[in-house]
């Protein structure tokens, strides 16, 4: 490319001055006017977030997913399974699908799945919720507010899928490695998988995407034709569990 | 006439512990203020605005960030910034203890937000 | 008309005393509770309801007994009834306060309860319980105390309580309708999910609140010197009676359609409550089949009892039918109702419940307060009627 010789002074000088103060100038805003480089979005109502889950590819033993979700979302691990708080966890199929799973399947039937909230279209938890602390977001998400939550538990009843869990007591002594860019939550609120709602507003992948060494999680907009997750839904079977309950999960299990 | 001599100590007795919030920090040593942090000529909003309408500032960002993931305030002067109370008012009143506490714990409000959230002294020593 | 109240002999008082340390005991497990959180009890994440909500949708329940007798006295101008309206008022009175307090004990942030008027959601049947159970108490708290003081000055009662009696009856049928409806329309819990929930909730009320103000009467005219006559107790019994047979009836039609239909569903909690269920490693998980039987067992003896009129007639024979009729009903519609409604959980596994002491200390100190307010109440109302005669 054919560079007028002012140009490239010009350029070559604001690379430095760029190299040299960039730094400065970035931590001196940053310091004093703290002007949003507003990379956060808001929810977009014309999307529709869903994940595919492909569990043939997932290794045995594997659970980065649940250590990547766990730990940066200061999810505490209190030892006994009356506290327990699980936001994704590996399910026994024929848990995860009931009837469905017939006794010939033999061993395979306990096959670990992935299970987290199905972020359904017509949650029956959001229904129920007296104060709208859980809400359905304008793009699919099924949200906590865990600054309006009363505890009443209300949700968990209402889950189909038992994906829910209560802070039957103070999680900070049981986190073990905090994620201090990310808050832990009081003890007396529910909370549950989120798609990661604080990075999608950034245009990420939830974790558990990102980290999975073996792709076995898509997640994309179910409302864009030509995403990926349509794409796979096109042409591969995939099940639900209950879909005969309406809850329109955002979720689908590749067979 | 007789009952007076009950009704009088009784009424006394009453206004005493009635007035204790006036008269029970008699003597006590004058509240410490916050502490400001340093280079800093001014915050998103004006000091008196801020003294009045923190909470209620605090309280319409986490709902417009939380509930509408509505996430960039500007300010009167028209500037832009993330709603966050840790990335963006901790980061210049960079302690808990030495600003937010300061006041809160002498008017008694509890500011539950560090229950959940982690404060700057938190994070710097980790 | 409270100093009648604050009139007793040592008795009075020494039971009033007992209450007040079984209230002080119930604060301090619950500041405990506060403190550590609903940790302390026997909930888990799969039952995440327990003994708190269990004593909700019974006590919503008894409440019920004031209903019973307003629509005789003031719709079908059955006069008997004249003598103890008032005590069902109160004892109305004293459950839905029960009941609104055992709320608050259940939630995770006590401090946030206010929130259902803040942020209101009429979507959520919750929030309708919390306006239909506030509404019920102060009509019944206004309609008892305007009614009782009209009778203790020997005036007729103004008439603007005429309306609001006639109000408290589809009120009362509200309050059970609305609680059913709480469980009753969630997808995923195959126990609740039926239509005769709400009736269900209906006739084991009105078998638990008028056994118990049966009850209550026998104690009232055994303690004070207000006799409420042998009629309207027997009229009490002859509907604790037939309600009773409803609600068990209502019970079989339950089981049929579970067992008949074979789906899984709908019979692994009746299966886990009177028989037991196995786990995947041949665990047993049958804690509650004793307690069902019993309440069965109970249900049965107490209509068997008083079903003949004969039998009726006789107080201590009513009193006992009564007492096994309410303690079927409590243990069914509390227990078995909310602890079996999530087991198994949704998908599949079963974990049991037991109540801790604190829980069961915060419990007493609920119904202390129950027994207080009735206690308080019923002293009041038996000493005006007795005077005014």
């Amino acid at each position: 490319m054919k560079f007028k010789r002012g140009q490239f002074i010009k350029l070559s000088a604001l690379t430095a001055a760029f190299a040299i103060g960039g730094k400065k100038a970035i931590s001196l805003i940053a310091g004093n006017e703290l002007l949003a480089d507003n990379h956060k979005t808001k929810a977009d109502p014309n999307k529709r977030w869903g994940m595919a889950v492909e569990m043939g590819k997932c290794k045995e033993g594997c659970e980065k997913c649940i250590d990547a979700c766990h730990t940066i979302h200061n999810v505490p691990d209190h030892g006994n399974p009356k506290d327990e708080i699980k936001w994704i966890w590996k399910e026994k199929k024929s848990k995860i699908f009931g009837e469905q799973v017939h006794p010939y399947a033999e061993k395979n039937a306990d096959k670990p799945f992935l299970y987290m909230c199905l972020h359904c279209d017509e949650p029956p938890c959001t229904r129920v919720c007296p104060v709208n602390a859980t809400f359905p977001r304008e793009d699919g998400i099924v949200m906590m507010d865990f600054h309006r939550c009363i505890g009443c538990r209300f949700c968990m009843a209402a889950c189909p899928y038992g994906v829910r869990n209560f802070n039957f007591k103070d999680p900070r002594p049981n986190i073990e490695n905090p994620n201090y860019s990310y808050p832990s939550r009081s003890m007396g609120v529910v909370e549950k998988c989120n798609f990661c709602n604080e990075r999608v507003d950034e245009g990420k992948v939830p974790a558990c995407v990102e980290v999975c060494p073996e792709k076995v999680l898509t997640f994309g907009d179910l409302n864009d034709e030509n995403s990926e997750i349509r794409q796979i839904l096109r042409t591969r079977e995939t099940i639900q569990p209950k879909t005969e309950l309406g809850t329109k999960p955002s979720v689908f299990y590749v067979v | 006439m007789n009952s007076m001599i009950k009704v009088i100590p009784a009424l006394a007795v009453f206004l005493a512990i009635v007035t204790i919030p006036v008269w029970i920090n008699i003597g006590a040593e004058e509240m410490e203020k916050p502490e400001l942090p340093e280079g800093m000529s001014e915050c998103i909003e004006s000091r008196e605005y801020m003294r009045a309408n923190h909470m209620k500032m605090l309280d319409q960002w986490r709902d417009e960030s939380v509930r509408g993931s509505d996430h960039m305030y500007t300010n009167s002067k028209g500037q832009k910034f993330e709603k966050s109370l840790v990335k963006t008012c901790m980061n210049c009143h960079s302690s808990q203890e030495k600003f937010c506490e300061r006041c809160h714990e002498s008017v008694g409000v509890n500011n539950y937000c560090w229950d959940c959230h982690f404060t700057p002294e938190q994070m710097e020593a980790n | 008309m409270i100093e009648r109240a604050l009139r007793g002999n040592k008795l009075y008082w020494g039971w009033v005393g007992l209450l007040l340390a079984a209230i002080g005991v119930g604060i301090i497990n619950y500041m405990e509770q506060l403190k550590t959180g609903l940790t302390i009890t026997g909930m888990s994440r799969d039952i995440t309801w327990g003994f708190y909500i269990a004593q909700l949708t019974f006590f919503v329940g008894v409440a019920a007994s004031a209903v019973m007798m307003v629509i005789p006295y003031y719709l079908h101008d059955y006069k008997k009834f004249g003598k103890t309206i008032i005590f069902g008022e109160f004892l109305a009175v004293a459950s839905v306060t029960m009941c609104l307090l055992f709320v608050v004990a259940d939630m995770g942030q006590p401090q946030r309860a206010l929130f259902v008027m803040f942020y209101p959601r009429p979507n959520s049947i919750l929030f309708w319980d919390f306006v239909v159970l506030n509404g019920y108490l102060f009509l019944n708290i206004i309609i008892g105390w305007v009614t009782l003081e009209a009778e203790k000055n020997q005036v007729a009662p103004p008439k603007w309580v005429k309306p609001l009696i006639y109000l408290s009856i589809p009120w009362a049928v509200s309050i059970h309708t609305v609680t059913a409806f709480l469980i009753a329309g969630l997808p995923g819990r195959h126990l609740w999910l039926t239509a005769i929930m709400a009736p269900r909730f209906l006739a084991s009320a009105f078998a638990a609140g008028p056994a118990l103000l049966i009850i209550l009467l026998m104690i009232v005219k055994k303690f004070s010197k207000f006799d409420p006559g042998k009629e309207p107790i027997q009229t009490l019994g002859k509907i604790v009676t037939y309600a009773m047979i409803t609600n068990l009836f209502f019970y079989g039609l339950e089981f049929f359609t579970a067992f008949y239909s074979n789906i899984p569903g709908h019979m692994h909690s009746l299966e886990y409550l009177f028989w037991g269920l196995h786990g995947d490693n041949g665990e047993v998980y049958n804690k509650l089949v004793p307690a069902m039987w019993t309440s069965m067992t109970l249900g049965i003896l107490g209509i068997a009892l008083i079903i003949k009129p004969s039998m009726r007639q006789k107080e201590t024979v009513l009193l006992i039918g009564a007492v096994m009729i309410f303690a079927a009903t409590w243990i069914d519609k509390g227990l078995g109702l909310i602890i079996g409604g999530f087991i198994p959980n949704p998908i599949g596994y079963v974990t049991e419940y037991t109540i801790t002491t604190p829980e069961l200390l915060i419990s007493i100190g609920i119904w202390s307060i129950g027994i207080l307010i009735v206690t308080l109440g019923f002293k009041m109302a038996a000493s005006i009627k007795k005077e005014v005669g």
